[in-house]
């Protein structure tokens, strides 16, 4: 057993209201520069719907992840052969136009523009080329679009459905779209570090955080192709690759990520999960109905007294498996199994997790009105507007079970909260459901508080950093002593 | 205090000492990089004796020479053109000594003048032929150190690397240098071992320099290039520019379309092109 740290993520879908915050947040630290213009490291989609950049989950056009060959694994767009192929023409690379081009307003007009018949106007202009431009698309262009032609229509994750299912689905007073904040997910298996030919992309030991060395890195662009949540971008600036770091400065002194400290509906939880990382490859080739159950079972339980002491045999400090033992993470993911990973099918093994989000029910038009009452409270899970293979394309490589026991667990909450509050369901109403997920009081309330009444040390439980330990691991600091400190570490273009 | 006369005393202690360390090393640059080519007194070698080449020639006219043999020949000057057709057409090689070293030579050589031919010793002229005891098989040897199929004791690189011959055993061969099919007709045994034992030319000097041929490996490539010299009218190596250049034609076809073929099913276009190339009603 190996085991490691890692800090991971839940992002609650139910309560994310799509205001795009954690967006603005971290383009505003990060990605407000020359290059990055078009990078949104932290982005919103609305689902369904073909995000951004456009279908980045159809790996049959931008072969990111990995596949199934044989016992193990291999990328399907990169590697030695492959990447050898497309080292001059990568064409399963992402182009601008699949983004977005981005683009600006000439603010100065309103006010610099000579006197004339006309209200002068602030006419977009291009970030890339400084041309005034037609904007056609955006990162959040389909914003809210639920049942568009164009965009929702063309879902990757609904393709599998049979052509009523999705007909159901875009069915004007049926159609509903949930949000799907995405970040880097830090993956157990980044196919990005992988598909590298320089070796510049890098998962920290101390917490799993992965990052490109913008040093080494020599545009090569193998990670864009790879990465199958595409949240690897090319700065055509500075020739480099960049990526979220999970604003790994902030995390190092106590702090949220921007996206996460920023997050309006505080939906986003941060915590450390130890896990076995011997059994990175068994879980990653498994096959396709166990991905998820799989992955979930390399987490490793931080109460166990054997986990804590192979945990400090690896140098795990005493700091990071207490707060892996208050992960909010932990709780969400191992103990009460309501978030599960996004794509699993990509066998990166992502350290994001989502608890689905629990849509309302089907309403129906009957007799000329929209009726939405129904024979119990909530309405049946099964009878979501969603159909559950939609979600499960999305959360559990398509395996409706999974999905379906989450939202259960989660309706099981819903009703027992609101027997506690208000009173008025009946007993086997509440008692079934509960019983069916095999959920007690204690648990509910328990998931109930973390839900919606969390505080804020309660969401992020962040360990110290421990750089000097990590620094240790590199070189002897006792040789260096006296030889650093004050000083500069590039040197300065003039002076000294 | 006046400084300047010790500025001229240590002016002319220097030329004093510095002409005395030129003397010797006239000797040695002439050893080192005329011998190969020329005695004093001791007969034609590649190029003239030049036993009292200092009364015959004025400095300036040696200087220039010595320094650049092919720019005084292409001046046209009558001298020059004629001592070049004299001797086979072989370009003496251009040298980079300063003036205080080839005046060094210079000297070194009007000592030597002065001296008879039994003057100072001159290293270059073999006392016997050298290939009088060769076999046919010092000249395979030569062939093999020739294109590299046995390594140079040293180390030094093989002639292939940079020269050509004409023969149908060497398969391919440098052409950085000059062809040496008929070297050996053209200056002789003593020429072809001196130059290659102790070579006057800079590339090969700097080539060599830390990696000297042995005695066995001189007769053997001396030999070697006398055989070519000989044999070399009889031979019809192989003409491969023609399939060179088919091939390439060929190659690139094949190249060309299997990048066709690997990359047909390719993204070609943006996934939203459908939606980015709408005509837009607002006027750029």
């Amino acid at each position: 057993m190996d085991i490691r740290s890692q800090i991971a993520m839940v992002f609650h879908l139910d309560k994310c209201i799509g205001c795009h915050t954690c967006s603005i947040a971290c383009k505003n630290i990060w990605t407000d520069r020359k290059g990055a213009e078009y990078m949104w490291w932290n982005n919103v989609e609305t689902k369904p719907g073909t995000g951004y950049p456009s279908k980045w989950e159809d790996q049959e056009i931008y072969k990111g992840g990995w596949e199934k060959k044989g016992k193990s694994i291999t990328l399907k767009g990169a590697g030695k052969f492959k990447g050898l192929k497309n080292m001059f023409h990568n064409p399963n690379m992402p182009v601008l136009d699949d983004y977005y081009e981005p683009w600006t307003y000439q603010y100065e007009h309103l006010f610099e523009a000579e006197e004339g018949d006309d209200q002068p106007v602030a006419r977009p202009v291009s970030l890339i080329t400084g041309e005034p431009i037609t904007p056609k698309a955006g990162p959040n262009w389909d914003d809210d679009l639920g049942g568009s032609q164009e965009y929702a229509r063309k879902d990757v994750n609904s393709q599998n459905l049979s052509a009523a299912e999705q007909e159901a689905m875009f069915q004007l007073e049926r159609m509903s779209f949930h949000y799907l904040p995405r970040i880097c997910n830090h993956c157990l298996n980044p196919a990005c570090v992988a598909a590298c030919p320089s070796g510049a992309i890098y998962k920290r030991g101390e917490d799993g955080i992965v990052l490109i060395n913008q040093k080494k890195c020599r545009a090569w662009r193998m990670c864009v192709t790879a990465c199958p949540y595409k949240k690897s971008y090319y700065n055509w600036n500075t020739g480099k690759s960049e990526k979220c770091l999970l604003c790994y400065p902030r995390v190092e002194s106590g702090q949220a990520p921007a996206c996460m400290h920023s997050c309006v509906g505080r939906i986003r939880y941060l915590g450390v999960l130890l896990y076995d990382a011997d059994k990175i490859e068994a879980v990653a080739s498994c096959d396709e109905s166990e991905l998820v159950q799989k992955q979930l079972d390399i987490y490793l339980d931080p109460n166990d007294p054997m986990v804590i002491k192979m945990a400090r045999a690896n140098g795990i400090p005493e700091s990071t498996l207490t707060s892996a033992q208050k992960s909010p993470v932990y709780k969400f993911v191992k103990k009460w199994g309501l978030a599960l990973p996004l794509h699993p099918e990509f066998r990166t093994l992502p350290n994001l997790f989502y608890v689905p989000p629990l849509l309302p029910t089907m309403a129906f038009v009957e007799n000329g009105t929209y009726e939405t009452t129904s024979e119990s409270f909530w309405g049946a899970i099964e009878k979501s507007r969603l159909p559950m293979q939609y979600l499960a394309n999305l959360f559990s490589a398509g395996n409706e079970k999974t999905i379906e026991t989450v939202l259960k667990k989660l309706m099981a909450v819903r009703l027992h909260r609101r027997n506690e509050t208000v009173g008025d369901l009946p007993e086997n109403e509440v008692s079934d459901p509960m019983g069916e997920v095999t959920m007690d009081k204690d648990t509910a309330d328990a998931i109930f508080r973390l839900t919606s009444l969390p505080l804020f040390d309660e969401r992020f439980v962040i360990p110290a950093a421990h750089r000097e330990e990590a620094m240790e691991m590199l070189e002897s600091t006792a040789d260096v002593k006296g030889n650093t400190g004050f000083g500069f570490k590039e040197p300065p273009k003039r002076g000294l | 205090m006046n400084i300047y006369p010790m500025k001229y005393l240590l002016l002319i202690i220097g030329f004093a000492v510095s002409s005395v360390v030129l003397a010797g090393e006239g000797e040695d640059i002439f050893k080192k990089t005329c011998a190969a080519c020329h005695t004093i007194g001791k007969g034609r070698l590649v190029g003239p004796d030049l036993q009292n080449v200092t009364q015959k020639q004025s400095k300036e006219w040696l200087l220039a020479f010595i320094k650049s043999s092919t720019s005084v020949i292409k001046s046209g000057d009558a001298d020059a053109v004629a001592i070049f057709e004299e001797y086979n057409r072989i370009m003496m090689p251009d040298n980079n000594f300063s003036d205080d070293q080839i005046m060094a030579v210079l000297d070194y050589i009007s000592q030597g003048s002065q001296g008879g031919s039994g003057g100072s010793a001159t290293a270059a002229t073999p006392a016997t032929d050298i290939l009088a005891e060769t076999t046919p098989d010092n000249v395979a040897n030569g062939a093999s150190l020739f294109d590299g199929h046995r390594r140079l004791s040293n180390g030094g690189p093989s002639c292939a690397s940079c020269h050509k011959v004409r023969d149908e055993r060497i398969f391919s061969s440098g052409t950085l240098a000059k062809d040496l099919s008929q070297t050996y007709e053209n200056i002789g045994t003593a020429g072809v071992s001196a130059i290659v034992k102790n070579p006057p030319f800079p590339v090969m000097q700097a080539a060599y320099k830390n990696h000297p041929l042995t005695e066995e490996e001189v007769i053997d490539l001396t030999a070697y290039l006398k055989s070519v010299s000989e044999q070399r009218i009889y031979q019809v190596p192989a003409d491969f520019s023609m399939f060179f250049g088919i091939f390439g034609i060929l190659a690139f076809i094949a190249i060309f379309m299997s990048t066709i073929i690997l990359y047909f099913k390719r993204k070609r276009l943006a996934v939203n092109h459908d939606i980015l190339s709408r005509p837009s009603k607002v006027i750029n």
